[in-house]
């Protein structure tokens, strides 16, 4: 029966062997365990390595019997005894085998050496890992291998070939990395050099396979290929490759050597890659200099926009700052999309960034308003977005409030969410304020779905929205509780007129009989009395009793709460019910 | 962590610097407690009881004699696996030759039996573990190494590299590599998957 390929999915795959060995870190345990609930491929994955583990350990027959230890205990004592018949010389002993040893290697060394300066020149030289093996444990005490396994001709060739497949072939898959290393494992089981093989393949004569080896020693972070790389950065048929991987390595250190070579048309293509990959301010700089160049324009901005974020701000700073080519690029690509600028909104640590793409952000108006509302929930960016939103204006801007205040208010319980709700209603009051219709804006926001939202931010201004309150009020086409609520927020400000407002309750007494008793309320508050009640005639009898119980419930529960919002009015209300009840 | 199981420390250090100073019933200990982990490894890369029991003889004598110069970077238990694990190679090495010369020769052929099975357990898992034996004989000596290092001595990656001589990441790689060649030779030994 035929299994389906266990190996998880290509973006944890990385974690997985290490999970199944116990190997991971508390953190990416955490955060593997939590994609394994989720992920039917890993958690198979995961499963058919502990059924191998439990496999190999069912066949358990490695376990030597009862008397082993004694049996190799005592034929050591007589080993050592035969090698050292002292053992209070161990040390002299110790140093007598040690040269023995030394000796052996030593031969063998040289002859390794000879035999791979045979062929080494030709394709592979030997790098040196003396270092990484002194550390061995074994320096002193191991076995030198066989020379005659170092100089076979067939299995010198088989590796030429197992490397040029391992490079060119890993070098044509997306995970370079993984591949490669696979690849060249059973090279490595052989004590083949890889990092050095790799450096060694870069000089190699086949282009072709010099290209896979650059890409390789970039993709491998190989630091020590530079040298190489710089030297096949002078080769013709390897020096774009070389360009790229010099500037992903060597970083910086490349930036004027890349920078030079831009004003070559051949190369100009891979210093500006190399540049990208680099992805260093300064690299940003240096492409974004050469949008001044026509020649290189395009070439500069591809690899300005390849850099993302690091390219896109150095761009949007110099647009700030009245650069015209940076201006043309950017108007030229149509760029950023709100999409990004949100990115880069959120990833920028560097102000002059930030300011720049919040300027572009009021520059570009609507389009970046979805952007700057996902910011809203971001203590560190929220007020700066806030003030591009505002900058913005409009009717845009106020419906983008609207609707953060709503999700503000759904995320409500974090430890920023009342400074968050009182942020963006503090925005609404600027963006009403800067506009010339807001008497407008604000009555068509307060018949929408976020009605309520605009009314209470209208009654939190102050007073100083009292044109847009009385808009609201005077339409009929509101909802009768918000056109009340409007109703008392004027009175209390003093901008209400009572006997007009008297003259409303009998529109809104017909739909909503709370909202009726309360425009009655703010009506009474604001010097409706009895000598009004006549307004009220209208009203049916049945219909006027119960509301003008209800204004007086309200009434005696603003009394009774004792934070009257009309304190010297009650008993003129009392008075007005008194007097009107009887003459309706 | 499995990682500080790397620095030298607890009984063995202290019966390593008794050892050193002559003390041979110190290293007798330490002989004791190891023999044991290194005997599991050369019987799965000779496939010889014999043959495994004189490595292991063979690796605590080398280490006894260079104990001098062991600096303790590595735990004592890692420093005699990676003796072991060479002289078995070297054994490897050595038949592989006297094979060339006067063709194939018998060996035991048997890794050494399982106290903890009792008989009925032992003769129903036998086919099994042949089979296993077979896939395991046939893996190359590094990754055969890594996988039983990893799976039977528990070791981490770090460890396993030290007694091979190599990179943790080149480690991880044997182990994934024996995994997987075992996955593909042993399909008909796993259950069904969940």
């Amino acid at each position: 029966m035929k299994r389906p390929h266990k190996v998880g999915c290509r973006a944890w795959r990385g974690r997985l062997l290490l999970h199944v060995d116990g190997e991971l870190p508390a953190a990416p345990r955490i955060a593997f365990e939590s994609h394994l609930e989720g992920c039917s491929l890993c958690r198979e994955a995961v499963d058919f390595h502990l059924q191998v583990e439990e496999l190999l350990h069912r066949s358990c027959g490695l376990e030597p019997d009862s008397g082993f230890e004694d049996r190799i205990a005592a034929g050591v004592l007589r080993r050592i005894d035969a090698a050292a018949p002292s053992g209070a010389q161990t040390a002299p002993v110790a140093r007598a085998s040690r040269a023995r040893w030394f000796l052996v290697a030593a031969a063998a060394a040289v002859a390794l050496l000879l035999s791979r300066e045979l062929w080494l020149p030709c394709f592979l030289p030997q790098p040196g890992r003396g270092a990484e093996r002194s550390d061995s444990p074994l320096a002193c005490a191991g076995t030198p291998p066989a020379p005659a396994d170092a100089v076979a001709p067939a299995r010198l060739e088989a590796a030429r070939r197992a490397v040029y497949d391992a490079l060119f072939q890993a070098g044509c898959a997306a995970d370079y990395r993984g591949e490669f290393e696979l690849r060249t494992a059973s090279l490595a089981a052989e004590d083949w050099p890889i990092e050095g093989i790799v450096v060694a393949a870069i000089k190699a004569a086949d282009a072709d396979f010099a290209a896979a080896a650059i890409r390789g020693a970039a993709e491998l972070s190989l630091t020590a290929a530079v040298p190489a790389l710089r030297e096949a950065a002078l080769r013709a048929e390897t020096a774009p490759a070389a360009l790229v991987a010099l500037g992903q390595l060597a970083g910086d250190q490349e930036v004027d050597r890349l920078e030079r070579l831009l004003v070559d048309a051949r190369l100009a293509g891979p210093a500006a890659a190399g540049l990208a990959r680099g992805g260093s301010p300064r690299a940003a700089r240096t492409l974004a200099d050469a949008l001044a160049r026509p020649e290189v324009r395009e070439l500069a901005l591809t690899a300005l926009l390849d850099m993302g974020n690091v390219g896109l701000g150095e761009l949007l700073r110099r647009r700030a700052g009245g650069d015209a080519f940076a201006a043309q690029a950017l108007a030229a690509r149509d760029l950023p999309s709100s999409e990004q600028v949100l990115e880069l909104l959120s990833a920028c640590a560097d102000p002059e960034v930030l300011e720049a793409a919040l300027f572009y952000a009021h520059e570009s108006g609507a389009r970046a308003l979805p952007a700057l509302s996902a910011l809203f929930a971001t203590p560190r960016l929220r007020r700066a977005a806030l003030d591009a939103v505002v900058r913005i204006g409009g009717a845009a801007a106020l419906y983008t409030l609207l609707g953060a205040g709503v999700e503000t208010d759904a995320r409500a319980g974090g430890p920023h969410a009342a400074a968050a709700r009182a942020d963006v209603r503090l925005a609404m009051v600027r963006v009403l304020r800067a506009a010339p219709d807001a008497p407008r804006l604000a009555r068509a926001a307060a018949r929408g779905p976020w009605g309520e939202r605009l009314v209470e931010t209208l009654l939190c201004a102050n007073g100083t929205l009292r044109d847009c309150l009385a808009a609201v009020f005077a339409d009929r086409e509101c909802q009768p509780a918000r056109r009340a609520r409007a109703a008392l927020g004027l009175a209390e400000a003093g901008a209400l007129d009572g006997p007009r407002a008297l003259g409303t309750v009998f529109e809104t007494a017909l739909l909503d009989q709370d909202a009726a008793a309360l425009i009655l309320c703010a009506a009474a508050r604001a010097g409706a009395g009895a000598e009004h009640v006549t307004l009220l005639a209208p009203l049916a009898r049945s219909t006027a009793e119960p509301l003008l119980e209800r204004a007086a419930v309200i009434a005696a529960r603003w009394r009774s709460d004792g934070e009257p919002p009309l304190p010297c009015e009650q008993a003129r209300l009392a008075r007005l019910l008194a007097q009107a009840l009887p003459r309706v | 962590m499995r990682t500080a199981a790397m620095a030298l420390t607890g009984e063995d250090a202290l019966l390593l610097a008794a050892a050193r100073t002559g003390d041979r019933s110190a290293f007798e200990q330490l002989v004791r407690r190891h023999a044991r982990a290194a005997a599991r490894i050369a019987s799965r890369l000779l496939e010889s009881r014999e043959d495994a029991e004189d490595v292991v003889q063979d690796a605590f004598t080398n280490a006894f004699l260079a104990l001098a110069s062991f600096r303790g970077h590595a735990s004592f238990k890692t420093w005699i696996l990676h003796i072991t694990f060479n002289l078995a190679q070297d054994q490897i090495r050595q038949r592989a030759r006297r094979e060339r010369t006067f063709g194939r020769g018998g060996h035991d052929g048997a890794a050494l039996p399982c106290p903890a099975a009792g008989p009925a357990r032992h003769a129903a898992a036998r086919d099994d573990a042949e089979h296993l034996q077979r896939v395991l004989e046939e893996l190359p000596p590094r990754q055969k190494a890594a996988l039983l290092l990893k799976v039977y001595e528990g070791l981490a990656y770090a460890e396993v590299a030290a007694v091979l001589g190599t990179t943790p990441g080149a480690a991880r790689v044997y182990v994934s590599l024996a995994r997987q060649s075992l996955r593909r030779r042993c399909e008909h030994l796993l259950g069904e998957g969940p």
